[in-house]
Parts: C-alpha cells; sequence; structure tokens
C-alpha cells in the first residue's frame, strides 16, 4: 500500500513530466481535446478520498487519454512485475467484411475437445464478440481506430499489470461453435510473475538504450508473456542459442546444437524461411522485436541471415512489432537500398527542463541551442537533429539486393513506426498492411529512471519513486524526410500502400494468403543485382563484375569517382591500377535508365 | 419371414467395385487436373516455419517457465487493490 505522501509525490512527478517535458502535449491537446494537466491537479486535490485501487485506475486512465503508448506511469509493486491472463489467444480474420474471432493459440494442457485451435467465438460474457472488443478497444491508448482496436484485441486475454488496468471480471465466459451448436466455456483470469522469455526487460532499459528507445512496452511484455504460455519451444531455443553462442566462445561445445543456417542466432528478434508461392520462391524474415541492446549485432545478424535466402525478392514482416532500439530500426534500413539514408529527426519541447538537461548532458548538445532560443523565437519544439551522425547510418551500405515487401499491421509502433515511414520515404519497396495505417508512435522515449539518471544533482526535480513505481514519457517527437519531410510519424502513421485483411487461413495457416500476395507484390517488382570481386595480376588488378538488369557502373574509391562503365547482362571485366587500392571502400553503383538501383561495396586491405 | 440367402460376390465383381470410385474420378485424356482456386495451391505450396526444438511435454513445459500463477481474486485481494 502507498502512503498519501508517496501517491502525492507519483501525481507531482507525473505533472513535472506531462508540463515540462512531454513533447506531444500541444498536439495531444488539439488531436484528441484532452487536459492531462488539470485531471492531474484534480487527482492531487482529491487524493484522500481515494482508494488505492482508484488512485492507480485514474492515473493510468490519465495517462491513456492521451492515446499514446510511449507515454505511461507504470505501477508499483506487485503490479509491475506481473500479468493477467486467459488460457487462449484471438485473433480476427476477415469474411466479407465482417470481423470474425477465432481462437489461434490455447495454453498447453487447457485445450479440450471442443474448446481448441480453429473455433469461432461468437460472445464474451454475453456481448457479441466484436462488441466486446470494441468496448475493450475503448480503454486503450492506440492513437488511431485500428491501433486501438488491435490494443482491444491483445487486451481480451493478456493485461501486464505494470500498465493496464486488472480485468474488471475475474473469469469470462465464452460462448463458441462447435459444429452446428453453441457451446459455452468459463475460464478464470489467472495472474504469474512477468519473466522475459529470453528477450530484454522493455521496462527497464538501461545504458545507451536508454536515450534511444522507442518502444510500446505493453505491447512488448504482451509478447514475452505470449511465449511463455504458448510456446515453450521459442524460450528453449532462444535459451539454447545464447548458451551455444557463449559456449562457441569458449570452444565448449556438448549435446544437440542448433542449425543457425535454419534459426537465427537471435531467436527472439528474428524468424527466417524460404517460402514457395504461386508467384514464386522468395524469402521471408520476421523481426518480432527491435529491442536489442547491440543495433551492429543485430543489423550483422539480419545481413547473414537474408544471405541465407533467395535473393530474388524478400518478404519483410514486421507485424506486431513494438519498436526497441530506434538505432537499429533506421540503420536496418541501409541493407535493403541503394540509396543513402537520411535518419529522421527528433525534437525536444522548448521549456527550461530540457534546456537542463541538454546542458548537462553532452550528447543532447546540439539541440541546447535552438531551445535557448526559443525565449526570442517563441518555438515549442527545439530544432530537430538525427539521434546519431549521418554516416553511422550508412557504414555499411546495401546488403540485400532483391525486391523487398513490407508487411505492417496496426501493432507495428515507435521504432517500427520509423523503421516503416524510412522504408517508405526511401522508396525501398512496397508496403502490404493488414490494416490501413501502423500504430501511430513516432517518438524516443526516456524512463523516469534514466530522467534522474541524467540531472543527478541533489536539487533535481526528479525524485526516487516509491516501490519500483515509474513513468515513461515521450521526449523527443520525430518527423519524417525524403517526400514527406516534416511530417509527424505520431497519430497519423505509416498508410500502406496495399492493404490485405487477414482471412481465416491466415491467422490459422501461417498467414499463407497474405505471403501469396506479398509475392504477387514481388513478382511484378524489378530484380537487379551487381557483385564485384578483385584479383591481383602484377601491377593491376582486375574487378570482375556480375551484373543482371543494369545498364551502367560507376566505380568509386573511398567515395571518389574512380570510372564509369556501360555493362551488359553477365560478366564484365575491369583493370584498375593496383597502388591505387590498398586500403579503403571500393563503392559500385548500378544504374538503369540512369536511375541507381543497386550497389555493391568491396573492403579494401590485405586479402583483397 | 425366410432368411435371406447370401450371395456370395465373384473376385471380378469385387475388383470393380473397388475401381468404381477411382473410374469416377479419372482424367479425361488431354486434360489436366486444376484446383478450384488459387487459395488451395497456395495452402499446399507455402512451407511452415521450421521448429528446431520439440518438447515432449508442452504443458509441464509452460507451467515450469511461467512458476506458480494464482487466481486473479486471490491476487488482488492479497495486494490491496
Amino acid at each position: 500500500m502507498l502512503s498519501q505522501d508517496e501517491r502525492r509525490l507519483l501525481v507531482e512527478q507525473a505533472i513535472l513530466l506531462i508540463e515540462a517535458l512531454y513533447v506531444h502535449l500541444p498536439l495531444k491537446r488539439a488531436m484528441h481535446a484532452v487536459d492531462p494537466e488539470q485531471r492531474l491537479k484534480l487527482l492531487r486535490h482529491r487524493l484522500e478520498t481515494l482508494s488505492e485501487p482508484a488512485f492507480h485506475a485514474e492515473l493510468i486512465a490519465i495517462f491513456t487519454s492521451l492515446r499514446d503508448l510511449h507515454t505511461n506511469y507504470v505501477l508499483p509493486e506487485p503490479f509491475r512485475n506481473r500479468t493477467a491472463y486467459l488460457p487462449f489467444r484471438i485473433a480476427e480474420y476477415f469474411h466479407n467484411d465482417e470481423r470474425r474471432y477465432v481462437v489461434t493459440e490455447v495454453k498447453p494442457g487447457a485445450e479440450d475437445r471442443a474448446f481448441k485451435t480453429g473455433i469461432e467465438l461468437t460472445h464474451w460474457n454475453g456481448v457479441p464478440i466484436d462488441r466486446a472488443v470494441q468496448n475493450n478497444a475503448d480503454r486503450e491508448a492506440g492513437s488511431n481506430s485500428d491501433a486501438r482496436h488491435a490494443r482491444g484485441l491483445a487486451a481480451m486475454t493478456i493485461r501486464p499489470l505494470a500498465v493496464s488496468l486488472p480485468p474488471d471480471e475475474e473469469w469470462v465466459v465464452v460462448t463458441f461453435k462447435h459444429g452446428k451448436q453453441r457451446r459455452e466455456k468459463r475460464f478464470e483470469w489467472r495472474v504469474f510473475q512477468s519473466k522475459p522469455g529470453g528477450g530484454n526487460d522493455p521496462l527497464a532499459a538501461a545504458g545507451e538504450l536508454a536515450t534511444v528507445l522507442g518502444l510500446d512496452a505493453k505491447a512488448e511484455l504482451e509478447r514475452q508473456a505470449r511465449k511463455v504460455l504458448f510456446s515453450p519451444e521459442s524460450v528453449v531455443i532462444a535459451r539454447r542459442a545464447r548458451q551455444q553462442i557463449a559456449d562457441s566462445s569458449t570452444a565448449a561445445t556438448a549435446g544437440e546444437q542448433l542449425d543457425f543456417s535454419k534459426i537465427s542466432q537471435m531467436p527472439d528478434v528474428f524468424a527466417f524461411r524460404t517460402v514457395k508461392t504461386p508467384s514464386g520462391q522468395f524469402g521471408y524474415i520476421r523481426i518480432f522485436t527491435f529491442l536489442v541492446l547491440n543495433d551492429v549485432a543485430f543489423v550483422n545478424e539480419f545481413i547473414r541471415i537474408a544471405s541465407l535466402l533467395p535473393q530474388k525478392g524478400l518478404i519483410l514482416d514486421v507485424r506486431g512489432n513494438g519498436g526497441g532500439n530506434i538505432i537499429a530500426g533506421e540503420r536496418l534500413l541501409q541493407i535493403l537500398t541503394p540509396h543513402p539514408i537520411e535518419a529522421e529527426r527528433f525534437y525536444f519541447l522548448s521549456s527550461p527542463l530540457t534546456l537542463r538537461i541538454c546542458n548537462h548532458n553532452a550528447e543532447f548538445g546540439q539541440w541546447k541551442q535552438s531551445i535557448d532560443q526559443s525565449v526570442e523565437t517563441g518555438t515549442d519544439f527545439s530544432n530537430g537533429f538525427s539521434l546519431r551522425p549521418p554516416a553511422s547510418y550508412n557504414d555499411t551500405g546495401q546488403r540485400y539486393q532483391g525486391p523487398v515487401v513490407l508487411l505492417t499491421d496496426a501493432r507495428c509502433y515507435s521504432t517500427t513506426d520509423i523503421f516503416s515511414a524510412g522504408f517508405q520515404d526511401h522508396q525501398i519497396g512496397k508496403i502490404l498492411g493488414t490494416s490501413p495505417r501502423t500504430g501511430a508512435g513516432g517518438a524516443n522515449v526516456w524512463t523516469h529512471d534514466f530522467l534522474r539518471q541524467s540531472l543527478p544533482e541533489s536539487d533535481s526535480p526528479f525524485k526516487t519513486l516509491p516501490a519500483q513505481a515509474s513513468f515513461r514519457v515521450a521526449v523527443r517527437r520525430s518527423t519524417r524526410v525524403g517526400p514527406r519531410a516534416g511530417e509527424l510519424v505520431e497519430d497519423l502513421g505509416v498508410t500502406a500502400d496495399f492493404v490485405h485483411r487477414p482471412t481465416r487461413k491466415d491467422v490459422l495457416n501461417n498467414n499463407v494468403d497474405l505471403i501469396n500476395r506479398a509475392a504477387e507484390i514481388l513478382a511484378q517488382m524489378p530484380v537487379h543485382s551487381l557483385t564485384g570481386q578483385l584479383s591481383s595480376k602484377q601491377s593491376l588488378r582486375t574487378l570482375t563484375l556480375k551484373t543482371r538488369n543494369i545498364t551502367r557502373v560507376d566505380i568509386l574509391h573511398n567515395g571518389r569517382p574512380d570510372r564509369s562503365i556501360d555493362v551488359a547482362d553477365g560478366v564484365s571485366r575491369v583493370d584498375l591500377p593496383a597502388h591505387n587500392l590498398s586500403e579503403g571502400v571500393l563503392e559500385l553503383r548500378g544504374f538503369r535508365d540512369d536511375q541507381l538501383v543497386v550497389s555493391h561495396r568491396i573492403a579494401l586491405g590485405s586479402g583483397t | 419371414m425366410a432368411a435371406r440367402k447370401s450371395v456370395k460376390k465373384s473376385k471380378s465383381v469385387k475388383k470393380a467395385a473397388a475401381r468404381k470410385p477411382a473410374a469416377r474420378t479419372a482424367r479425361r485424356p488431354g486434360t489436366t487436373t486444376k484446383p478450384k482456386n488459387s487459395t488451395q495451391v497456395a495452402a499446399a505450396k507455402v512451407s511452415k516455419p521450421a521448429i528446431a526444438v520439440k518438447v515432449a511435454d508442452r504443458a509441464a513445459a509452460v507451467e515450469s517457465i511461467m512458476g506458480e500463477s494464482q487466481s486473479l481474486h486471490e491476487f488482488l485481494s492479497s495486494s490491496g487493490w
């Protein structure tokens, strides 16, 4: 139980965050007609009249009213590490534009002859299922109707109590079709202690990750809980992969080994396979999360698994991905395009508190001047800058040359929104959505813990919170680049080029119709390829080029133009003076109709 | 009522009966068998994700991974909700 003083402290810290740091406050006031500051002040005024549940419920409701999955009240212990669940999962599909709800997973041991994967639900506690989901959606924080609906559906059976209200009902009675009959079954809500099933704790980002986080923590907690409840194999694989990699670094190997040509070395992050479709054979990579500590390892593993797949087209699936490390998402873009990547710009709210944080922390120094000037300029926001220097988003270059289709849905959030926006803004490929827009989270989120670290001095306005309670707040908003430069991601999301509403086969049979639709789109996209290899002969080095569907290759040495040659499909050879090629990078740029369509880099040095 | 006389079918009659369903679906010369729609093709061809690890007792594995659980009522009662 929290004391009155502890509750007061929580509310006062919330007021501080919302008034002086929350970067979307002007937008949310306009778009959703909300007044969180006044609600918080009323809560502070009425503290003594509220029970503890009513206090938590009101604080959660105030944050939910912002319709921002970044900005949360994290409940104290014992709620912080608990998840309430029902022993099954439901998904929706469309039949003649009508939403239907089907059980897609049942917790092992909870299934019976009638209640099993594939049954259709008709009612939830006597309420028609579609209305019950919509009622749930109205209590969720998604920033557009599709996002709220998706969040409402997920919350029907899983509630991370760190950031959600517990269910009102202690059990539910579901009505479902069983052959031509309707049956009912009662399920009790149960609670277990959440443990990351091989992933990172989304509520406790530390170190460098804490400054570059773009994550819907609730979605990540739900994803991790689903793994524990429904997929013990995934948890076992994640553990064994970690062990196997640790053993390989110490030369210790024992027992059956995972085959990393079929399983990612980061199985909690990636899954991949070749899909055979009526339109041909393509690669498929699922990115479950961007929540990784090391963006370099993340990008390298993507390159490794992409190289194991067909090179004539890739289906990249980020549905359900709640985001994570923004740098990982933005650095991945370069792997898929020959064009240089321009990272999104991030902006602070202009306030005395953001200025103090920027003054105190060198890494935010470039934002300082514009915030300081806002006293005179009257602007609400700082100038915008990328989170890292521009070169760091282009340090590797294109490594997958085939066309790419990106699969999105309304649960894509934050880093995944930013990645999808970058994918579209750099015209990397087409986006096929199972909903018209992504979840629309465009910001960098900081935890209250990180804020305390950012201003550690004794007169810091950030105080230690009771019982591991916390807050998360969007502190830097992002804007898009390229043809949509300046457009917000928050509340708008990324609009898909094509929409495919999920079918029953999709939700019960590995997204078969969705993948076939993606393959149809891929089959219509051109495939270009360009590779080069250097060999030495006396004072010359011969560059052997293999090209397909390009007409010209420009050769650059350490960024400087060397020569341009016309090519036809097949093999071409170019002699280059060896003394020029001792170190650096040789970059090959392939053109078709004077358009850059593919690139390839060769690292120079010993052995090349 | 007189007992029905059982008629023992000859081997050739049995063979003809066994062949009958097959004969009904036999393809005419010069034609190809086509599925009714493209999704039938799709369902047959899209491969399932590889599961590299089999867990013998999945229910026990889940309980072991998640640890103890309690009813929502018990949890909320004990946490002062």
